[in-house]
């Protein structure tokens, strides 16, 4: 018998993590939603902490069914599933409510259902399928069209709901496109894109513009001094793109950002100071950070979140209510579970035989990433403030649902691994 | 490389970026410094009750009692029935809406006084129920306790400090504080109101408590108030308010081996526990305006009248000591004395009499003093070296002087000096005859009940006096040491003659009123005239009714003046108000329950009307 590691078993240590995280993000809320006021009402049926109660509870239940189905049924549903979530998406146009100036949710008595969470595994799952169809084979032009496509629709939808904080976590997926053969360039192409973009937001188009053909210029007789191998043709190309970047950076910033998003932004570069209004949230986040210390202020004794002084802290700024009570050592535990989840789900993933099970595990692990990197990295003032939950900690049932099943897939997924022996054309 | 090193990198990369970032804010604190220890952490004051006040066997005169303000934090309100609490409270509807509105007006999270002061009854029905009214609480309050009624004069009253006061001192009050306003709570004040503490607590972003500061290692406690213990005897107090009813006046009496007031009364009094942290301005308006009973006017301490016939006693010490008069001497009384061609002193000795020293203070023989002072001016080479001579003896008295008793009212009083007359009469115009009255007292010198009181302790101690004063302890400390022993110019032997016919007043002379069985009272009456202008016209209304007196003859242990306004013969008021007051302390009750009900039941408010209804009146009735 060959050796058969990691088969049947069921992945104990991203449980675990998982469990832990939830029962942390129910000890924060908790910490926010306490009230020295009305020290009671933390248990009625209206309370933050009562409904991520119920939220998780109820993930739970579905995640433990959908933990159940069988791989195979998920393969072949995945087109239903994803046509429904890109449903869903349309008909906010219809029946949304827009809340926080996002037009993103469908109310359902007191509680309130997001889809663009849903579309995040629904995405994930048609990319996986659309990658298992074409195991093996390089990228074709057709399939990386069709794999932007499927990310895109979604993305377009989400953007025009006002909605950019998830849209942006979309990028992330474009990671699967990286084992598809994308070159790095592409990659450069978009950091770049980025970089260009952030220039031209704090110099204005005009002075980006001078930039860029001085910084050309240089590099062209850098170029020709030391013969670096990069042909005139490239240089004119990238110039080309960086100019078309610079003339339309306007255009995206003013029409697609909304306006308090365009205010965290500015904050982010250092070009609006206004602590008071618009960098608020941050600053006051910052102080909360501060004053955790090492090992933090103590359990339903910080001030910051005892005195409600960030706002959306239960949703976007949870972490700040571990790294002010639990301080440096909370802050460290939380980074630390997310690493290990995500390296353990990556490393899991490397593992699988299925091409549709290790993209799936994959795009878990991007989304993971990307809302880990956005989420923490705008806590900490790294990131500008776009306003996506943290997975499985934030308040909210959209999101601990949609991290739940992308959970209760994957370790389904990873439990059912399937040996060589049973692989056949395209098992699933 | 695969994507999962991709992955693994980026993830790596994010979580070295993200620990660096978290150190530097958590740990090495690069971004803000102390800011966030600043912004949220408040401080509010732990004010210490005030110091108690008990008299000198213990009573208890003054301590706190609680009082309950109605607080409302609107955000919390809820849907009540309005017609029932406004009742409860002794508002109407409107007024309690209203209230509630302006609260809202204020904040809606922060809380807003309803209803200050609630009354006893209403509190208690509010402590059951308030749970039918959210958002209202009730927030304690310490207020002044008066356990007496006899003393607010003396006692003063606290309200809250003024802008100025707080500028003043603004290393202590704030806002809302109270202050020592009048009487020993103003005098006292550094001691009764003791050492504020602070408390730390943190703000939530509507500005509200939610707790402690690092469990309260940062506060500073309160450093409780002292206590004070007065001199004053609260039972003769209370007695002599009692016996003053319906009277205007002033009572001191002084216990003269230390100089302890031992009673202060002065009627018309106030009402401290009404004045205390009033809102409602009414009352405070009602006393300042009251110019006839002028209530805030202390006058046992504050009054400045003429001393009268007991000053008698110290002109004769003054003729004893400078040697004017021996014991044996006499002068001849004919009903009264001529000390200028046409001008006669009255005096009720008939014709013919010759009296010494002792018979002159006993029947209070007018012509006595008048001859005796003539040769006290005559003696020096001018009437202005004696009239100094005779003012520092009187200045060793006390007399002329705020005495520099521990509270912050008073009057000096008058000792006219040889230069008041020549600038009044002009140089060598004037001589003893000049100034005759001052013999009986009745001239330019005038003095306050307790100057009174003052001079008949350093009497009954037979040329010393103790500076008075009403604080015995401050704390577990005793003042006494603050108040040393002050000797008159009078040696101790010429105060024998003295106090003989002080004695023998009481027992036969002007005061037998003031006789007590088995006490040997030494007193001197005085009925004192007195003018007032109405109309722009000089009017004489009824002579003030005043007694000086001390007992036990030897070893005394009260000293006492008592002045009663327009209460006409000594012996009418002022003289059996004393003798009762001195029988109380000595022996804690009286034998002469008819004379103690005369007094309490006497008025004079008919006598003070007079002046005031516009036509003529007769007085001396």
């Amino acid at each position: 018998m060959t050796r058969r590691p990691h088969f049947r078993r069921l992945d104990l240590i991203s449980l675990l993590v998982y469990l832990i995280l939830i029962s942390i993000s129910l000890i924060m809320i908790y910490s926010i939603s306490y009230s020295l006021y009305e020290p009671n009402e933390i248990f009625t049926l209206g309370s933050q902490f009562f409904k991520q109660l119920i939220f998780v509870s109820g993930s739970l239940v579905l995640g433990f069914f959908i933990y159940l189905l069988k791989i195979k049924f998920l393969l072949n549903s995945t087109d239903v599933f994803y046509m429904i979530s890109l449903g869903l998406l349309l008909g906010l146009f219809v029946f949304g409510d827009r809340i926080a100036g996002a037009q993103s949710w469908y109310s359902i008595g007191t509680f309130g259902f997001q889809p663009s969470e849903l579309a995040k595994v629904t995405t994930v799952l048609m990319i996986s399928k659309l990658f298992h169809r074409n195991d093996g084979d390089a990228l074709i032009f057709r399939n990386f069209l069709l794999v932007l496509g499927i990310i895109f629709l979604p993305m377009i939808l989400i953007v025009s709901q006002s909605d950019p904080g998830t849209t942006v976590t979309f990028l992330f997926l474009s990671f699967l496109l990286y084992r598809q053969g994308i070159s790095v360039v592409v990659f450069m192409a978009g950091i770049l894109v980025f970089f260009i973009f952030m220039i031209t937001l704090i110099f204005g188009t005009v002075k980006s513009i001078l930039i860029l053909f001085l910084f050309v210029y240089s590099l062209y007789f850098l170029i020709k001094r030391f013969n670096l191998g990069i042909t005139k043709r490239i240089l004119t190309l990238v110039t080309c793109c960086s100019l078309v970047v610079i003339l339309f950076s306007g255009f995206v910033y003013y029409q697609i950002f909304e306006p308090h998003h365009r205010d965290r932004i500015e904050v982010f570069l250092g070009l609006e100071t206004d602590i008071q209004n618009i960098g608020y949230q941050l600053n006051q986040s910052k102080i909360a950070l501060e004053s955790g210390r090492l090992f933090g202020t103590g359990y339903l004794n910080g001030p910051r979140t005892l005195g409600n002084y960030i706002p959306e802290q239960h949703t976007d700024y949870i972490f700040t209510a571990v790294a002010e009570q639990w301080g440096f050592a909370g802050s460290i535990l939380i980074i630390g579970l997310y690493i290990l989840l995500i390296i353990r789900v990556l490393n899991r993933a490397s593992l699988h035989n299925s091409q549709f099970r290790k993209t799936f595990s994959y795009g878990f692990a991007a989304f993971l990433l990307g809302h880990f990197l956005i989420n923490i990295g705008s806590n900490i003032g790294l990131v500008p403030t776009i306003g996506i939950p943290l997975p499985f900690l934030s308040y909210g049932g959209s999101n601990i649902l949609s991290f739940t099943i992308f959970m209760a897939i994957y370790l389904s997924m990873d439990y059912r691994r399937l040996s060589h022996k049973t692989l056949n054309d395209y098992p699933a | 490389m695969n994507e999962k090193k991709l992955l693994s990198v980026v993830t790596g990369i994010v979580a070295i970026v993200f620990t660096f970032q978290l150190f530097n804010l958590q740990i090495l604190n690069t971004w803000g410094s102390n800011y966030s220890q600043t912004v949220f952490i408040s401080n509010e004051e732990v004010l210490p009750g005030r110091g108690q006040i008990f008299d000198r066997n213990g009573n208890l005169l003054v301590s706190n009692r609680v009082i309950y303000n109605l607080m409302l934090i609107p955000d919390n309100l809820k849907e009540i029935d309005t017609v029932e609490f406004a009742s409860i409270l002794g508002l109407t509807k409107n007024e309690l809406v209203n209230q509630i509105k302006n609260a809202l007006d204020y904040s809606s999270f922060l809380p807003s006084q309803i209803k200050t002061k609630i009354s006893d009854s209403a509190s208690l029905v509010l402590h059951e129920k308030i749970w039918k009214y959210p958002g209202f609480f009730l927030e304690k309050e310490l207020v002044r306790d008066y356990k007496t009624e006899s003393a607010y004069n003396l006692l003063g009253y606290i309200n809250e400090v003024t802008p100025a006061e707080i500028n003043q001192d603004n290393s202590y009050y704030s806002l809302g504080d109270l202050i020592g306003r009048s009487g020993i709570e103003k005098q006292y004040e550094l001691e009764l109101r003791g050492k504020k503490g602070i408390r730390y607590f943190l703000r939530d972003k509507f500005n509200r408590d939610i707790g402690g500061y690092s469990d309260g290692r940062m506060d500073v406690p309160a450093q409780s108030a002292n206590d004070l213990v007065l001199s004053i005897d609260s039972d003769i107090q209370e007695y002599g308010h009692n016996l003053m009813n319906n009277k205007r006046g002033g009572i001191v009496a002084i216990e003269p081996n230390s100089g302890g007031v031992l009673a202060l009364i002065s009627k018309p009094s106030f009402n401290s526990d009404s004045l205390q942290r009033t809102y409602d301005t009414n009352y405070f308006n009602s006393l300042i305006r009251d110019t006839l009973n002028r209530p805030f006017f202390n006058r046992a301490l504050q009054a400045q009248y003429s001393p009268g016939s007991p000053f008698k006693t110290l002109n004769g010490l003054i003729g004893l000591q400078e040697k004017v008069i021996d014991s044996a001497s006499h002068f001849v009384c004919n009903r009264g004395y001529r000390y200028a061609p046409g001008s006669y002193l009255a005096c009720r000795c008939p014709l013919g009499t010759r009296n010494k020293i002792v018979e002159s203070i006993r029947k209070s023989c007018n012509s006595y003093f008048a001859q005796l002072f003539s040769l006290l001016v005559d003696s020096e080479k001018t009437p202005e070296l004696g009239v100094e001579k005779w003012r520092n003896h009187l200045i060793s008295f006390g007399l002329g002087d705020y005495l520099g008793y521990d509270l912050p009212i008073g009057s000096p009083g008058f000792v006219p000096d040889g230069d008041y007359y020549s600038n009044f009469y002009g140089d060598y115009r004037w001589n003893a005859s000049s100034i005759i009255s001052n013999a009986i007292g009745q001239g330019e010198i005038v003095t306050t009940p307790i100057q009174m009181a003052n001079f008949t302790a350093a009497i009954a101690n037979r040329g010393f006096f103790y500076r008075p004063h009403f604080v015995k302890k401050i704390g577990d400390t005793p003042t006494q040491i603050n108040y040393p022993r002050q000797y008159t110019t009078i040696d101790s032997t010429n105060f024998e003659p003295v106090i003989s016919g002080m004695e023998q007043a009481v027992l036969w002379g002007t005061s037998t009123i003031a006789r007590i069985e088995n006490i040997q009272v030494c007193g001197k009456t005085g009925t004192v005239e007195n003018f007032i202008l109405i109309d722009g016209k000089k009017t004489q209304l009824t002579d003030h009714s005043v007694f000086i007196a001390f007992a036990p003859k030897e070893d005394p242990e009260i000293a006492i003046c008592v002045y009663i306004e327009n209460g006409y013969w000594s012996s009418r008021w002022a003289a059996p108000i004393a003798s009762l007051m001195i029988e109380r302390y000595l022996t804690g009750g009286t034998t002469r329950s008819y004379l103690e009900k005369r007094m309490l039941e006497g008025s004079l408010l008919e006598e003070y009307k007079k002046p005031l209804l516009g036509d003529s009146f007769s007085i001396n009735q």
